[in-house]
């Protein structure tokens, strides 16, 4: 039934996401090296990644769910 | 890259930089953090360069300023926190882990230090090193054994709470000897 809604296409993007996601934590972790800004945590990071995919598969959904 | 793919990489990408957004705003408006006598700023950027809890290692990724020929050198002792803080007028230049044992009050280092002290509260007996005294015998100090027992890495997990000290790790216990006599401790 999922799969009606994401297609293997879909899914591979949302893991490139993932990837981005968290390479985009450690830039910013590491930039947190010289610039005051508060970094991210483990438990950080994972809430972030939730928040992503939830939202990612949300607009999927609602997307598929219109047309 | 298609443009499916395109679209859902910005959509990530804002959704992070506006968790990034939340996180700073959100932290650098909780006063719990921070202390007030220093900028949020400097504070920040030694929380970044700070390590894990070990009684071996130094708390900071970096080396251990001079303390000889610092002006408005002072020491900030925050017991929720858990940490001392060095501070340069309202500059942090170093922030150190530490068990701190002691009620609020303002003091000065002496620059009396050695190299063991035994602490006996009962009937446990506390072995420190590398102790430096602080106002009326206050002791900054490493804790290396509890009856024997030698301490664990993460000696703040399970702290021995012996009054009048300012337990820190074998590194920053060292270095704070080097503290001239005379600096503020201000503990809140």
């Amino acid at each position: 039934m999922l799969s009606d809604y994401f297609s293997p296409k879909f899914l591979k993007e949302v893991i490139i996401c993932n990837g981005e996601l968290v390479l985009a934590v450690i830039f910013y972790n590491l930039l947190g090296f010289l610039v005051p800004l508060v970094r991210f945590s483990f438990w950080t990071t994972i809430i972030a990644l939730v928040i992503v995919n939830l939202v990612l598969f949300g607009l999927k959904f609602v997307h598929s769910q219109v047309n | 890259m298609n443009s499916e793919l395109k679209r859902l990489s910005l959509i990530t990408l804002s959704l992070f930089l506006v968790m990034v957004l939340v996180v700073n705003v959100h932290t650098y408006l909780d006063a719990g953090k921070f202390i007030p006598e220093a900028t949020c700023h400097s504070q920040v950027r030694n929380v970044n360069l700070m390590r894990s809890v070990n009684c071996h290692h130094p708390s900071e990724h970096k080396n251990y300023p001079s303390l000889a020929h610092t002006k408005k050198l002072r020491l900030v002792a925050e017991p929720a926190l858990k940490r001392v803080y060095v501070l340069t007028g309202s500059r942090v230049i170093y922030m150190m882990h530490a068990q701190i044992n002691l009620y609020p009050q303002h003091l000065t280092s002496q620059a009396k230090s050695g190299q063991q002290l035994y602490q006996k509260r009962g009937t446990t007996l506390v072995t420190g090193f590398d102790w430096s005294e602080f106002g009326h015998h206050f002791y900054f100090e490493s804790v290396a054994a509890v009856n024997q027992h030698r301490v664990g890495n993460n000696w703040l997990q399970d702290p021995v709470k012996v009054p009048g000290t300012i337990q820190l790790s074998k590194p920053d216990a060292r270095w704070i000897q080097a503290l001239p006599k005379g600096i503020p401790i201000i503990i809140r």
